[in-house]
């Protein structure tokens, strides 16, 4: 396994920061996917941030998750709306835990390269934040299963051409259990229904209607596999985290350039009292957000209440103080900070798409205190 | 619940003269674009909605009568607010009747009178206000939009930015400087402007939530007949005061609002599962904050009640509409929030189109639609008409006396 030093991430920031200035924080436009992100997804594969988090027998490079926090924190940086959290964490997540190598060779390797592109499918309509709240199914047929249901946001989706879905066969149901199966995009049965989110990231609707997949095309993992996908989505959920922390030091940045520079009344903004509070409060806001997410990161090989509880604690926060800087940073931008001329309400947006996924604040919050009441009851 | 007490038989009789008139108007479409409002309504609703009060001839309830007004007394204005508000019809800035006419009627030749006051009440002129500039905004006092005298005309160069629906608009009054003065409120004048004029061209800015609803307009030597001047040049600091006024004393109506989000939230808290079998509502997180901002709206009301107390006294002090307007913007913010955190991650999609009559959303229920574009929308509601930092200066100036 590599070592990273502090100068490595350095470095590793830096070429991403390059490859991404190319087109701006303007590449997350709304409504649009331009053109110029196949090749800035390529460029960043040839980098190798794709590969940084899998295994070196499938060309990874096996590193955790400071570097996976420091991609994501420069993609946030840019509110980049490459799909490198569907891909890399979310797939790549599923797929790494997967039972035996055939699987892992085939798409792992493909992943590293960023010549696949993958979506997961695992919210629906009435789950809100509970990945085991679902109601697709795999009935069992000759030959494999048979997909049916309505998966809700998927994040990357259309431009994926494999898609990971979760749905309850019979004995999942019976077990409280639940399947992850590929499907292919083009399938009989999958509609894709694609849209944008606020923040320009290309999402859909999936709707599956008696898709046929082989009994091949189930995942085998190992253990529970509700457990695999809790531990994949807290993965996601510190993904976000580091993510809307890249957005918010530019939104802090931005603003205290602003305030700098715009002149009111005779004089700076930034030498009025209140405006100064504002963004000391601003700078202090990321603080707590970052050290959390930092800290709710080293907690990912610890047993998983504790890092549940820890990645909740995060979400919840940086969920808080995102909210608060970004609002500031609107406020304090003036009218241009409501309007798309700016890329203040860019970073703005990309804090709030990544408030509402993985579990909003409220969802974080009550998370954090039921694993909470319920460490407090084993202790007695 | 606001309630305006001691009403006549007379102004009861009224009440039913309104809502009569609300039922036969308030067509489904005209409903839709109300409905759909998330700071302006769609432009052509909002425009037919005007063509219909006018023919009832109630176009611009608050003109003085020989100019079109209709003469009505407080508690006639109270009731048409807050059964407006109830209804919620298409409601677009009318600049024109709102803004420009009552400073035609207090600085206006009367040639100037005739031509433009009848055009604004039949809707068939619309107006934009050009004030703002992209380096003079809450500080308006630092435009710099130059208006060089050339025999008849003044020779415009400059530009104005958040000019709300310009482009939608067939004239703009605008603040230009005529002449540069030690005191930057001095120099100003106040110019009405045909927008088809040559050298003027828009440039469309969209909000955050992908509606084109600003432009910046761009003057290039355009040139502007002195006819246009509206009062004394270098006095147009003087017209624009008169019409700030007007512009900062907000709605105190806007109770009922909170309302009308509060129950919206409760709505969507009743039909959203909360992915454990149950809906939003149940979730105790949720009703906490749910009970919080019940509570702030029980205050509204009763923020509400006292300033129609003081209308119908006559009696309202000055700045107190200024100083309560402040926790009200924050209140209708905070609310919207809600709004969008109640939708989950369906309030993650993109559904400009949905925001449309006719329009649909691209995921998740109806209910998904509006929330986060009013959400983004509403962020100006604290900035737009003045930034609430520049109101608390106001206030700690004026009322405080700091």
């Amino acid at each position: 396994m590599t070592e990273f030093t502090e100068e490595d991430r350095r470095l590793l920031a830096d070429g991403i920061e390059g490859t991404l200035a190319t087109i701006g924080a303007a590449g997350s436009s709304v409504g649009g996917y331009p053109e110029q992100n196949a090749k800035i997804w390529s460029d960043l594969a040839e980098l190798g941030v794709m590969a940084l988090p899998f295994a070196e027998e499938y060309n990874g490079l096996a590193l955790d998750w400071l570097e996976i926090g420091t991609v994501m924190k420069s993609l946030g940086r840019f509110a980049s709306v490459e799909p490198y959290l569907p891909n890399v964490v979310l797939a790549g997540g599923i797929i790494s835990r997967s039972d035996g190598t055939d699987l892992k060779g085939k798409l792992l390797p493909a992943l590293a390269t960023g010549s696949i592109r993958m979506a997961v499918a695992f919210s629906e309509p009435e789950s809100r934040y509970q990945p085991d709240h679902i109601s697709t199914t795999a009935a069992t047929s000759s030959d494999g299963f048979v997909l049916s249901g309505h998966k809700a946001l998927v994040l990357g989706a259309p431009q994926a051409s494999t898609i990971i879905v979760t749905a309850r066969t019979s004995d999942d149901r019976d077990k409280d259990e639940l399947s992850f199966f590929l499907i292919d995009a083009g399938a009989p049965g999958v509609t894709i229904k694609d849209y944008f989110t606020i923040d320009g990231r290309p999402a859909a609707e999936l709707l599956l209607d008696k898709v046929r997949v082989t009994t091949a095309d189930r995942i085998a993992v190992a253990g529970s596999r509700r457990a695999v996908l809790e531990a994949v989505l807290d993965e996601a959920t510190l993904a976000a985290c580091w993510e809307s922390v890249g957005a918010m030091e530019r939104l802090n940045e931005l603003t205290l350039e602003h305030c700098k520079e715009r002149v009111a009344f005779g004089q700076p903004l930034s030498k009025l009292q209140v405006v100064q509070h504002r963004l000391v409060d601003m700078h202090v806001a990321i603080e707590h957000a970052a050290a959390m997410t930092l800290t709710a990161s080293e907690s990912l090989t610890l047993p998983a209440s504790e890092r549940a509880m820890q990645v909740s604690a995060a979400k919840s926060t940086v969920a808080k103080e995102g909210l608060f800087i970004g609002e500031a940073a609107v406020q304090l931008h003036g009218a241009g900070g409501t309007t798309e001329d700016l890329d203040v309400g860019r970073y703005y947006k990309r804090i709030l798409v990544n408030n509402m996924i993985f579990g909003s604040r409220d969802h974080h919050l009550q998370r954090y205190l039921d694993l909470r009441m319920a460490g407090q009851e084993v202790r007695a | 619940m606001i309630t305006l007490e001691n009403l006549t038989p007379e102004e009861l009789a009224f009440r039913d003269e309104v809502r009569a008139f609300f039922a036969e108007n308030l067509t489904p479409d005209l409903r839709e674009a109300g409905r759909k409002t998330v700071w302006l309504s769609e432009f052509e609703y909002g425009r037919e909605w005007q063509k219909r009060l006018n023919a009832k001839g109630w176009g611009a309830p608050n003109w003085p009568v020989e100019f079109g007004g209709t003469g009505w007394t407080n508690n006639q204005k109270l009731i048409w607010a807050i059964e407006t508000e109830r209804e919620r019809p298409p409601v677009i800035a009318n600049m024109g009747r709102d803004l420009c006419a009552p400073c035609i009627m207090a600085f206006g030749t009367p040639g100037q009178q005739q031509y433009y006051l009848p055009k604004i009440l039949s809707g068939e002129d619309w107006w934009a206000q050009g004030y703002s500039e992209p380096g003079a905004g809450s500080d308006l006092a630092s435009l710099q939009l130059r208006a060089d005298s050339d025999g008849d005309d003044y020779v415009l160069n400059g530009s104005k930015i958040w000019t709300t629906m310009a482009h939608h608009c067939n004239r703009i009054f605008c603040l230009v400087r005529t002449s540069k003065e030690e005191r930057k409120q001095a120099g100003i004048s106040f110019l009405l402007i045909d927008m088809d004029t040559p050298g003027i061209e828009l440039r469309p800015i969209y909000n955050l939530a992908g509606v084109h609803e600003f432009n910046q307009v761009f003057f290039t030597d355009a040139r502007v007949p002195k006819t246009g001047l509206l009062g004394e040049e270098g006095k147009g600091w003087t017209v624009a005061r008169h019409l700030l006024a007007r512009e900062h004393s907000g709605s105190v109506f806007d109770g009922l609002e909170m309302r009308r989000r509060l129950a919206w939230l409760e709505d969507i808290a009743r039909h959203e599962s909360n992915g454990r079998g149950g809906a939003l509502i149940d979730d105790p997180i949720f009703l906490t904050r749910f009970a919080e901002a019940a509570v702030e709206c029980e205050v509204s009301d009763a923020v509400t009640q006292r300033l129609i107390k003081a209308v119908q006294a006559d009696n309202l002090p000055p700045h107190l509409a200024e100083l309560l307007n402040i926790r009200k913007r924050e209140l209708g913010q905070r609310l919207t929030g809600l709004l969008m955190d109640a939708l989950g991650f369906y309030g993650a999609p993109l559904q400009t189109d949905a925001l449309h009559v006719g329009g649909k959303g691209v995921a998740g229920e109806e209910r998904a639609e509006i929330p986060t574009a009013f959400y983004l929308t509403q962020r100006a509601g604290t900035i737009a008409g003045g930034a609430t930092e520049v109101h608390r200066n106001n206030v700690a100036r004026h009322v405080l006396g700091l």
